[in-house]
């Protein structure tokens, strides 16, 4: 089967300390990966890498086939890539609904002097809109600015945002934060059918073990940087390593 | 503020605005003539700058050089090379849209109080550059041929004034390019990740705001016939813009043309009252401080509480969404 | 930039050309040195109110302007010598910048999408306030500030050091290292840089950085201020003057790092060096147009500053 992703002996310091050292990851189409590990481990580090924030220091990404070296973060979302962020970006002064809108404008004609003068239509791309809408449950407050969102709200909005770029791939960044376990429980079903609906691959980082566990065909556990265990869930949660450095991490919180 | 342009009724009103606007010159006297020019000027100059500070979020200081440049190559095609009037100011702007984009490419890379310093530091460049040049004519400045007909200038600036309008509200209300320029004032790495090449859609804005302050700096040339780097290139232009902006509404379409209205008209009163004096720098600052601290929409936000907003906007207080963020941060720890 | 001072020294006439080149280039970098020292000061203050309050004080060339003005009066009606009124116009001005911070404070905590242009739209409101507040008051005057150094010179090796220059320099030496002894060796100093490093994790950490900003800001106006007396005694004092000291403090902040100590240091001598050489080699009209070009291409090629680092 053709990879959808893979990254290859992945490194970046900042200053001194590795953020992400040796980093390697095969991603096939249409499964779930998780990836794991405590504050400070490197995981948001990593997406940043994928979505072209960083440059790597040395290592390798291939998307279903093509290198990201040296692409621009708009390059590698026009391929394919989508993300969320652990701290919301959302475009707070704007509506709901126009946030969705700037996923989608990438599809449009990049011309000039089209682009300048076009004016704002909903007309084909709306249906897509109405659906993340309905889906993510925010259809009742479309018209509303994305920063008077109640935190949950915006937690979705900005996955819904990342879906309208129409992605093979999606990064979500801890996408659980700050939800209690009903919200978690939701959000779990909610990302399922949009892996089917759309024909998702997903990387997912997380704290909430149990998101992952409910979720997730393939763990990556990360500590400093380095990959300090890889697998399916059972045989992850009961690496000791894995129970040290995480579990560990899970009791001085 | 959204305007409606396809309703009828407001159409008809907007046409008899127009019409008013296009009469006024004929009944009233050259002295106030020449304030309304100068209040079509203003407009013009204050929308330029909400392009770049208002719908991008990127604060220049330095947009009083694009006037300056504007009226300079003006000048100086004009003067040394016998071009017509309109050709110049078409040149003028094509100019500093080219310019800017180059200027543009560097200094965008700076955000924040580095790019308003960058850009304050590009002016005052542009005005020691002009001041030390031949060509220019340096500290003796440059005449213009002189076309004495305010008549012309009232039109000339209310045609630049109405262009400036048009194209703020087509580009950066109505269009899918102005959704893209307030994303990323919104949040500039989201935009990048969601496929937005926001490189080039800030150079593009820069460019753009320079355009007409290029094309207005090349009529004011004309009309004021005598350009010397103080008076085009100094920094109250680049200030007055930025405080038109602020005092109307920052971002919004009316907020800027009600901003130059009342400040150029303030501006102007105070001169006749007091004779070109620095009270009116006194009131500028106060004017400035008092805004930002009581009324940091604007003056539009005043029209907008009234009758939108039942009760006004809470500044101050964060909004529902922010609290809740904040509590989860507090919660979960991460 | 003022004339250098080479002119009241006056060239043996018997020197060969090259002697006199070799002079001239060493009274210039001299002079430098000496006016750099003066702006080291300024950008102290300036760097470290930026690093903990977040801000950019377009009003600090008007501070240097408001602290030579003060000067000025007490000596134009009590004759006091301006040096002595140094230690007055530091608190004086200590005093107005802990009084005002609050103000400033709100302004920084403005909820708005263009907060941060809020924040520098104020003060340069300010700056434009207090610059027309001078011209209404005291007209376009220049004046001239004399004190007890001001005629005073040594001459060693044929290079001329006028007193005032040596002194302030001296003294801003002196007034950086006690700031620096302050910044690195007593507890609230220690709390000041943790602040303007990072603010969130100086809150963490039970900084209050409500009464440390007051605070920073206090001492950033008192030293601003005290430096328009070397500043109005040096050169000449006039309401438009601060324009080219907010413009300096910007180059030293900017070409030092913001925040940055030794940075600061660096950029302040670079200035002067820049003013003094360009003034001398290429004439007084030129001086600005160097400045500003530097300072662009710092800003766009060291945008951490020339020597890339922080506190």
């Amino acid at each position: 089967m053709e990879l959808m992703m893979e990254i290859r002996a992945l490194n970046l310091s900042f200053g001194g300390l590795r953020a992400v050292s040796n980093f390697h990851l095969k991603v096939e189409p249409g499964r779930i990966y998780g990836i794991i590990g405590p504050n400070g481990a490197g995981k948001t580090t990593l997406f940043n890498l994928i979505t072209g924030l960083y440059r790597p220091d040395s290592g390798e990404i291939f998307f279903q086939g093509v290198s990201l070296a040296g692409k621009k973060p708009y390059e590698i979302s026009r391929l394919g890539i989508a993300r969320t962020f652990q701290n919301l970006r959302l475009f707070n002064d704007l509506t709901v609904v126009e946030n969705i809108q700037v996923g989608q404008l990438q599809h449009q004609s990049q011309g000039f002097r089209r682009g300048l003068f076009k004016i704002r239509t909903n007309n084909g791309l709306g249906e897509k809109i109405n659906t993340l809408l309905d889906l993510f449950g925010l259809g009742g407050r479309a018209g509303e600015k994305a920063g008077n969102l109640p935190y949950g709200m915006q937690r979705k909005l900005e996955i819904a945002r990342a879906l309208a770029t129409n992605p093979k791939l999606l990064l979500l960044d801890e996408p659980a934060a700050g939800m209690n376990p009903r919200e978690v429980l939701n959000l779990a079903g909610l990302i399922r059918e949009i892996k089917t609906r759309f024909g998702l691959t997903i990387i997912l980082i997380e704290h909430q073990m149990r998101l992952v566990e409910e979720l997730c065909d393939f763990i990556t556990v990360m500590n400093f940087g380095e990959i300090i265990a890889e697998g399916k869930p059972p045989e992850v949660q009961s690496n000791p390593v894995v129970i040290k450095a995480y579990l560990g991490e899970e009791e001085v919180d | 503020m959204q305007l409606k342009f396809n309703r009828g009724p407001q159409l008809v009103l907007l046409f008899c605005f127009f019409l008013v606007l296009c009469l006024v010159p004929f009944f009233i006297s050259s002295f106030w003539l020449r304030i309304a020019t100068g209040v079509f000027m203003w407009i013009g100059l204050a929308l330029s700058w909400n392009m770049i500070g208002g719908y991008m979020g990127y604060i220049s200081f330095g947009h009083g050089a694009f006037f300056g440049v504007g009226a300079y190559i003006t000048g100086l095609l004009m003067s040394h090379l016998n071009v017509p009037f309109f050709p110049a100011m078409l040149a003028a702007g094509l100019f500093t849209y080219l310019f800017a984009a180059l200027i543009g490419y560097p200094t965008l890379r700076l955000s924040g109080a580095y790019f308003a310093i960058g850009t304050w530091a590009f002016a005052e460049m542009m005005r020691q550059l002009v001041l030390v040049l031949k060509v220019t004519g340096g500290p003796y400045g440059l005449r213009l041929p002189a076309f004495l007909n305010e008549t012309f200038f009232y039109f000339l600036m209310l045609g630049l004034a109405l262009l400036v309008f048009l194209f703020s509200y087509l580009v950066f209300e109505k269009s899918n390019f102005g959704l893209k320029v307030k994303a990323v004032r919104e949040e500039e790495t989201a935009a990048q990740t969601l496929g937005l090449d926001t490189v080039w859609i800030k150079i593009q804005v820069f460019a753009l705001s320079a355009l007409f302050p290029g094309i207005i700096g090349g009529a004011y040339a004309y009309w004021i016939t005598y350009i010397h780097p103080d008076s085009v290139l100094g920094p109250l232009i680049a200030d007055q813009m930025v405080i038109m902006v602020l005092l109307g509404g920052i971002g919004t379409l009316l907020g800027p043309t009600i901003g130059a209205i009342v400040l150029y008209i303030g501006n102007r009163i105070l001169w006749v009252a007091w004779g070109d004096s620095s009270v009116y720098l006194v009131i500028l600052g106060v004017a400035i401080c008092l805004v930002i601290l009581f009324l940091p929409e604007g003056l539009i936000s005043l029209g907008r509480a009234k009758k939108f907003r039942p009760g006004g906007r809470h500044f101050g207080r964060a909004p529902a969404g922010e609290i809740a963020r904040n509590k989860a941060r507090a919660q979960g720890g991460s | 930039m003022g004339k250098p001072a080479r002119n009241s020294a006056g060239f043996p006439k018997n020197r060969k050309e090259r002697c006199r080149k070799m002079d001239l280039f060493v009274q210039t970098l001299v002079n430098g040195i000496l006016i750099g020292g003066i702006f080291i000061t300024i950008a102290v203050g300036f760097s470290l109110a930026f690093g903990v309050m977040d801000i950019i004080d377009f009003a600090v060339g008007e501070w240097v302007m408001l602290g030579a003005f003060t000067a000025f009066w007490f000596n134009h009606f009590l004759h006091i010598d301006p040096l002595l009124l140094l230690p007055l116009v530091i608190l004086l001005f200590g005093l107005i910048g802990y009084l005002f911070q609050p103000v400033l404070q709100k302004v920084i905590n403005i909820k708005h999408r263009s907060a941060a242009l809020m924040a520098l739209a104020f003060t340069f409101g300010l700056s434009t306030f207090f610059r027309g507040s001078a011209l209404t008051l005291w007209g376009f005057n220049n004046r001239n500030l004399v004190t007890f150094l001001s005629e005073k010179s040594v001459t060693i090796f044929g290079v001329t050091l006028p007193a005032l220059r040596v002194g302030a320099t001296l003294f801003a030496l002196i007034v950086t290292v006690l700031f620096m002894v302050f910044l690195y060796k007593t507890k609230t100093g220690m709390a000041i840089r943790a602040a303007a490093e990072n603010r969130a994790v100086a809150g963490l950490m039970g900084i209050d950085s409500h009464r440390l900003a007051r605070l920073v800001y206090a001492l950033y106006a008192g030293l601003t201020g005290m430096s328009g007396i070397f500043i109005g005694s040096i050169f000449s004092v006039f309401p438009e003057m601060g324009v080219r000291y907010t413009a300096f403090a910007f180059f030293v902040v900017v070409a030092g790092g913001l925040g940055s100590f030794s940075g600061a240091i660096a950029a302040g001598l670079l200035l002067g060096m820049i003013a003094s050489f360009v003034t001398v080699y290429l004439g007084g009209a030129y001086v600005f147009l160097i400045l500003f070009f530097v300072l662009y291409l710092i800003l766009l090629f060291f945008p951490k500053g020339i020597l890339g680092k922080g506190w």
